[in-house]
């Protein structure tokens, strides 16, 4: 029997459909040719594959063509995407000096590899509805050019970037943060011409929950306005059509990656691909994360630090359909997770990786996920898509900056440890002693009564970690003398100890500690101690936003507090003054629309 | 089912000078992401200097673009903010990313179905302008060049704009080209031009192709009219006519 599967109203819809007759057939469907679908059916062409690419936007590759962005910060090398990286540094088209890559070599280029007697493709076009028999999606509806027209598959892959086929299908799907879903902000990209070169600015634009087409329009709009206050900086070429989305809907697939996995070293030993990156910080209301990516990023202070997460191939399989796989940022991780695992060389990887198994898939008759591991490793070996180099375990990045540029090693013994929590960058010691567990408390402890300022407030913060309250009055004692002292584990946006006292503090449930932190949110000269970054203050917004997150944390645990507390944060923050002490920017700006957030948060919850 | 008094097709130069007149409840709707694409994203400015705008709407956004000094037509491809602000101060409603499936006639005039990432949907609407470029006359893909600006002396290829150094040329395709097939033509004609002048570089290819209405007004039916921005040469020319469509239906 076979059904027709719409999203209507929101809704997936299943409608008997025994008699619909498709016009062509083809091996595979790639939904959406983008960063990680181009790459997906270039793979699929070359195990033999006929193809239907569908696209919405008049180009396919994505993010490196359609959205402007045109170099590569974190990810690991190899596999296919590289040929094309190759061939566009060598600049076919001779264009203008650039600084990056240039997103018509790019475009001009994967045209070329897409031109391919396997590939048919069909731009401007969305796919409205999926034919199913069983757990076999066996066809796809697509509108293109007016009219809607049915197509016999035997594989599909979701590279719509946002699992909307996933979705369309009834796949289980979630998104954003678990308490509020929200995303990492997204942005919009600007390419210029100044001094004889080709540039781009990126424009941060809040957050979106882009499944609601009327909030995203709505947003998009916004955010387009605010280049018109920009200074000139000379020639406008575009402001690039392809929103800059980095957190979407996630796939909860055959395996789910986890933070808590990765920070404990449970990862697959059957990984398809490196991928590696740091914790994004677009998002800068970190404060109202999960409690361990509050520990690692503001208590340990490591957002520097880059991780690589080993991906199984169940991380892209759906769990509903035999023949549905996703490529693209939608793959099966949590919310956390999903930072680490969207650079566009591992999107491009994976691209690769959901091909070459659905093209084995189909060679041998299998469902997805039970392709032959050895036979999938032996693929993507050759091509370089799985590379041993690129498990980096977690490593120090630091940009250009040689003197932090290093491996992160754990450390294992107490002197080691004690030397390091007596510096500026205590992180990596921080995460150390929650790692060596039970044996190292007593040594912490020991610290809190130490001369040394940095080793006792150190400790007092690893053994927070630990959820271990012993250095409570130390913890006090930072947020009463108003420590402002700046760490420097990171090359940028370290946090200061002020703010990691109150968030422990809120960890620690530590009832006596909410009038200093209510005092300290409430102190409207607070924001003077910070420098202002060209019309942004980001360690006071970390300050404030840890303040509040942590009241929020202890009036759960102790709600006789909460009239008094929410009482006096809606006097200080209702009238939205608090916000120009954050940002100068327009209120349209992802600087302005998370400083908004602390108030909507509070009123959130005091208001039940 | 949402219900409108207007619903326009596309969200182009023409739909914004309507939005900006016509004062009952509009939605715009657009399978891409962007405003004004039709000219902005297609590197087609037209003669904006040399258009002189009629309704009070379109001299006020001609104004606004003066006072922003970004009048002339190389200044085009920095409009999208300031078209944006424009609809910010209308009360239409827009949704972008979404396709227009179907339009049947109803009793309250019509039913149009949509679709987008929430799927299939209707909205009713008592009236109905399609403003997207249908109905081809002629079609191109432009290019933004740096340096010399030689000209040519293939008829598919035209020099359209000059600004200090910076030269838009259109290159003729045929209707049925796509884009990956246009794109090699563009490639085509860069490298003959090159082979003219060696003084010149490729800026960028526009990412949408100038589609040149046939006609500027169809009437499908009572209520439902195809009136096309890209008819018009250039767009205040889209925009004021739109806004005076938007006078004359209100």
């Amino acid at each position: 029997m076979t059904n027709l599967i719409e999203k209507i109203d929101n809704h997936t819809v299943i409608t008997p459909s025994d008699s619909v007759s498709f016009c062509k057939e083809y091996d595979i469907a790639v939904i959406g040719l983008g960063t990680a679908g181009a790459i997906s059916a270039v793979t699929a062409a070359k195990y033999s594959k006929t193809i239907i690419g569908i696209e919405r936007f008049t180009a396919s590759g994505g993010t490196m063509t359609m959205g402007g962005v045109g170099g590569y910060y974190f990810g690991g090398e190899g596999g296919l995407y590289e040929e094309i990286d190759l061939m566009t540094k060598k600049d076919p088209l001779d264009t203008l000096k650039c600084n990056y890559i240039h997103s018509d070599n790019r475009k001009y280029l994967i045209d070329t590899f897409l031109e391919n007697p396997y590939i048919t493709l069909m731009y401007e076009s969305v796919v409205t509805g999926i034919y199913a028999q069983g757990e076999r999606i066996v066809g796809i509806r697509v509108y293109n050019s007016g009219e809607e027209k049915n197509y016999a598959i035997k594989s599909l892959i979701d590279a719509t970037g946002d699992g909307d086929i996933c979705d369309m299908a009834g796949c289980s799907m979630s998104f954003g943060r678990e308490d509020d879903q929200s995303v990492v902000p997204y942005s919009v990209v600007k390419s210029y011409v100044k001094n004889h070169c080709l540039c781009k600015t990126n424009h941060d634009c809040g957050k979106v929950d882009q499944r609601n087409v009327w909030e995203f329009s709505d947003s998009l709009i916004k955010a387009y306005s605010t280049f018109s206050s920009e200074e000139d900086r000379g020639l406008t070429v575009r402001l690039h059509p392809l929103p800059g989305i980095r957190e979407g809907r996630l796939l909860d697939g055959y395996k789910k990656i986890t933070l808590p996995d990765i920070l404990s070293g449970n990862v697959t030993e059957e990984p398809v691909i490196y991928s590696y990156s740091d914790l994004d910080k677009h998002g800068i209301d970190i404060a109202f994360d999960t409690e361990l990516f509050v520990k690692w990023q503001i208590l340990a202070n490591l957002g520097a630090l880059n991780i690589t997460v080993p991906v199984p191939l169940g991380a892209l399989v759906a769990r509903e359909f035999s023949n549905l796989i996703v490529a693209g940022r939608c793959l099966s991780v949590d919310h956390d997770v999903a930072t680490l695992v969207r650079m566009n060389r591992d999107m491009q990887k994976i691209g690769e990786v959901a091909a070459t198994a659905a093209s084995v898939a189909i060679d041998d008759n299998v469902k997805i996920i039970d392709v032959s591991y050895q036979k999938l490793k032996t693929l993507l070996l050759k091509t370089g898509c799985l590379n041993e180099e690129n498990n980096k375990g977690f490593y120090y990045g630091g940009g250009n900056d040689a003197t932090y540029k290093r491996q992160a090693i754990w450390i294992e013994d107490k002197d080691e440890l004690n030397q390091a929590l007596s510096t500026l960058r205590p992180g990596l010691a921080i995460w150390s002693a929650k790692l060596m567990g039970e044996k190292i408390i007593p040594h912490l402890c020991k610290n809190l009564t130490s001369d040394n300022e940095n080793l006792r407030k150190h400790s007092a913060i690893a053994l927070s970690v630990m959820d271990r309250p012993d250095g409570k009055d130390v913890l006090k004692g930072m947020v009463t003398d108003r420590d402002r002292t700046m760490l420097s584990d990171m090359r940028k946006q370290n946090k200061r100890r002020i703010s990691q006292a109150v968030m422990a503090l809120g960890i620690l449930k530590a009832e006596d500690s909410i009038d200093i932190i209510l005092e300290l949110s409430c102190d409207r000269e607070e924001y003077r101690h910070y420098p202002y970054e060209d019309g942004y203050n980001p360690c006071y917004y970390r300050t404030l936003s840890s303040a509040v997150a942590s009241l929020l944390m202890l009036v759960k645990t102790y709600p006789e507090h909460k009239d008094r507390v929410f009482s006096k944060l809606k006097d200080r923050l209702s009238d939205l003054s608090y916000i120009k002490e954050i940002t100068t920017f327009k209120e349209h700006t992802s600087e302005y629309v998370q400083a908004y957030e602390i108030y909507r948060r509070v009123k959130k919850e005091a208001d039940g | 089912m949402k219900k409108y008094d207007l619903v326009i097709f596309g969200s182009t130069f023409y739909a914004a000078g309507i939005c900006s007149a016509y004062k009952g409840s509009t939605l715009v709707v657009e399978p891409k992401t962007k405003p004004g694409y039709e000219f902005i994203d297609a590197y087609h400015p037209g003669s904006i200097l040399e258009y002189t705008s009629i309704s009070k709407e379109a001299k006020e956004f001609s104004d606004f673009l003066h006072l922003k000094k970004l009048t002339h037509d190389a200044y085009i491809l920095r409009w999208t903010p300031y078209l944006s602000e424009m609809m910010l101060h209308t009360s239409a409603d827009y949704l972008f990313l979404t396709d227009i499936l179907n339009v049947r006639k109803s009793d309250e005039g019509y039913v149009v179905t949509i679709f987008n990432t929430m799927g299939k949907s209707e909205i009713c609407a008592q009236r109905i302008i399609d403003t997207r470029a249908t109905d081809l006359g002629s079609k191109t893909i432009n290019f933004l060049t740096k340096g010399d600006a030689p000209l040519s002396e293939n008829e598919d290829l035209k020099l359209i704009m000059e600004y200090e150094d910076y030269s838009i040329y259109e290159r003729k395709i045929n209707i049925d080209d796509d884009y990956p097939s246009a794109r090699k033509k563009v490639v085509e004609s860069f490298t003959y031009l090159k082979s003219l002048c060696d003084n010149i570089s490729l800026v960028s290819i526009a990412d949408e192709f100038y589609k040149r209405a046939a006609k500027a007004q169809t009437e499908i039916s009572v209520g439902y009219l195809k009136c096309a921005s890209s008819y018009y040469d250039n767009p205040i020319e889209a925009y004021d006519m739109g806004a005076r469509k938007g006078e004359e239906i209100q």
